[in-house]
């Protein structure tokens, strides 16, 4: 398996806050995959870890087959990365023409071409200052930095956060394309319906551990939310089967989240008597809610 | 290299408002100098004297100091606060060089902030009938470029240290201040020298005291690069 | 032209491909014509390229469509005469979930044969239920 992003055991403490909990992420070359998680379930963290911006308590991690944690190596990675972080600022004091030309300084891989389409396509004004942009516009050029090169991979935190609907399904449209330029598109978001309709995998992070790592495919082809009705009170651990995701009781009723297929839970509530009500496919926000909602 | 430039514009309007405030008081004191003579000293005085007591060693040196406190902050550190650190520091170049390109700046700025006073007063002093010796001023120039440095590199250690926007400004203030307090302590003089004394001619001003203080500001500087190279953001 | 469904329980790259085949099946494709490109498909129905590229590597693969290098995405000429059995195999597909369906609700198999038997020898009576 060819991985752009692979860490091993990658921690971060600040203080007495664990950020990040033995991680073992794992981004496979040419896919796109949504990184979801929580505010300060460590998303940020773990990016910033990768780009060099933070130091790795403990752990260790390849970007594009580089070591995050020496510096150097690093760098040579970052040439190869666009990034457009959450905090959607750029330097104030430079007019739109001045940092497309500053940050194209940087990279060998930039297209022209590409910028100049962007920009028109974007309707940036190239003289005017970035301080007097508003944040949808910033997004922008945020974004045609990113795009205007055809960087191994683009790693982007809420991409699509102050851009409006039509901005939103163009970048869904080009991230979506990406794999054919061989890009890798790793993108963490809140909008888990953006997620759903355009990512290959799926990586949610829960208190800074890795929680899921699956395909949508696997998903929807083998996550099942089975509705069961009991006439008399089901045994304590009728459902101790691994595949089984989480299980909610509502009195005489019972909904058993199962990650592969529906045969062995059906099998068992039958012998305790159960009706199965109804076998519905799971969607990727139920998914995320089970897995970061406190347990019962 | 795109690295100075992005340093030339985050310290173009300080470094601008400073090279205005200079060159404008340098001419006050030149071209005003029958008026401004009264506040600078109660007494007759040549010149070259009230020269050096109104610009090198006097209002026009705290000024400078204060331009080059001034020059010293920014950063990282302030770049987090504003939201563009993340861009920054995705891109392709080490910390060291980030830290060098604005050190770099930096002191070049605060070079041409010294030299300044030092080129217009024997350049403006013959149009009021006056006349300054170049050689002086020049020498002065080079004092205050000397001095300023080291107070540039303290301020920009303090702007990595601490990030708040005022604490950085507010720390290099007190550093300095401290700085002076301690070299004026009996004793003292053996050890460390004063640099505004360095500045106005009044402390030692040979070669070795300029290097060994030039030493110090650019070993300043390269902790700040350190600490940077070690910081998390 | 397609419209995948992201929250559906079936991966999109075989919704997708049931389209194509739904398409063919309908006539509003036919042998010979062109598919788009892969990422000009995954653009206009905002999908990911790898979900167009998997749909039509398996399409190629069975026959449905041909691939040709440098050109794109054709329909195959054979589907004319594939068309009926594939569309009898989906039948069967749906019979197949329907009668799971219905013995996971307990019913043995003789008394679905039966409730098949009755819906398909009394149709005046089903015509009226309708």
């Amino acid at each position: 398996m060819d991985y752009v992003i692979e860490t091993r055991d990658l921690s971060k403490q600040f203080g007495t806050v664990q950020a990040v909990t033995g991680l073992n992420l794992r981004v496979t070359r040419n896919q796109v995959t949504g990184f979801l998680g929580r505010n300060g379930a460590g998303k940020s963290t773990t990016i910033k870890m990768l780009l060099g911006m933070t130091h790795p308590t403990s752990g260790s991690g390849l970007l594009l087959g580089h070591s995050i944690t020496d510096p150097k190596q690093d760098l040579e990675a970052r040439r190869q990365v666009a990034y457009c972080g959450e905090d959607k600022q750029l330097y104030a004091y430079m007019t739109v023409k001045q940092l497309i030309n500053f940050t194209a300084s940087f990279y060998p891989d930039w297209r022209s071409e590409v910028a100049a389409s962007l920009l028109d396509q974007f309707q940036l004004p190239p003289g005017r200052k970035v301080k007097a942009l508003s944040k949808g516009m910033r997004t922008k050029l945020s974004l045609l930095l990113a795009l205007a090169r055809r960087p191994a991979l683009l790693i982007l935190d809420e991409p699509t956060e102050g851009l409006d609907p039509v901005a939103i399904e163009e970048l869904l449209q080009t991230l979506a394309g990406s794999p054919a330029d061989g890009t890798t598109v790793f993108f963490s978001s809140h909008q888990i319906s953006e997620v759903e309709r355009i990512a290959d995998r799926v990586c949610i992070i829960d208190r800074g551990k890795l929680a899921v790592d699956l395909s949508l495919d696997e998903i929807r082809q083998d996550h099942r939310r089975i509705t069961l009705s009991f006439c008399r009170q089901p045994p304590e651990h009728l459902f101790d089967l691994p595949e089984v995701r989480s299980i909610e009781t509502n009195g005489s009723q019972m909904i058993v989240v199962s990650s592969h297929g529906v045969d062995a839970v059906v099998e068992r509530a039958k012998t305790a008597g159960a009706v199965v009500v109804d076998i519905v496919p799971v969607n990727l926000r139920e998914l995320f809610l089970w897995t970061v909602q406190d347990h019962k | 290299m795109m690295l100075l430039y992005k340093a030339w514009l985050e310290s173009r309007a300080r470094f601008l408002l400073g090279l205005l405030a200079m060159a404008g008081l340098s001419g006050v004191f030149v071209f005003f100098n029958h008026d401004v003579r009264t506040v600078v000293t109660d007494h007759d005085v040549s010149y070259a004297e009230y020269i050096w007591r109104g610009i090198f060693k006097g209002q026009l040196r705290d000024i400078y100091v204060v331009l080059t406190l001034l020059l010293g902050l920014g950063g990282l550190d302030r770049e987090r606060s504003y939201g563009t650190a993340g861009h920054t520091l995705a891109l392709p170049v080490s910390r060291w060089r980030l830290i060098a390109a604005r050190g770099l700046t930096g002191i070049i700025e605060t070079a041409i902030l010294a030299i300044l006073p030092a080129s217009l007063v024997p350049a403006l002093s013959p149009f009021v009938q006056e006349s300054y010796p170049w050689r002086l001023a020049l020498q002065f120039g080079a004092l205050w470029t000397v001095g300023g440095i080291l107070i540039f590199a303290i301020s920009f250690l303090a702007s990595v240290l601490f990030s708040g926007e005022y604490s950085a400004a507010i720390a290099a203030i007190i550093l300095l201040v401290g700085y002076s307090i301690t070299t004026d302590l009996p004793g003292m003089e053996h050890y460390i020298v004063d640099v505004h004394d360095v500045m106005n001619g009044s402390g030692p001003h040979g070669p070795t005291t300029l290097a060994a203080i030039s030493i110090m500001a650019v070993a300043t500087i390269w902790l700040a690069g350190y600490i940077t190279t070690r910081k998390d953001y | 032209m397609f419209k995948l469904n992201p929250q559906a329980g079936q991966p999109l790259y075989l919704q997708l491909m049931q389209q194509i085949r739904h398409a063919i099946d309908t006539g509003a494709l036919r042998a010979g014509d062109q598919l788009p490109g892969i990422r000009t498909l995954a653009e206009e129905i905002v999908v990911s390229h790898n979900t167009v590229a998997k749909a039509y590597s398996e399409l190629e693969h069975e026959g449905t469509i041909e691939l040709r290098h440098g050109s794109g995405a054709f329909i195959a000429s054979r589907n004319k005469v594939q068309a009926r059995s594939e569309r009898f195999r989906h039948a069967q597909d749906r019979v197949r979930v329907l009668v799971e369906a219905l013995r996971r609700d307990g019913w043995s198999d003789d008394e679905i044969h039966r409730m098949f038997e009755a819906e398909l020898l009394y149709p005046e009576r089903s015509s009226v239920k309708r």
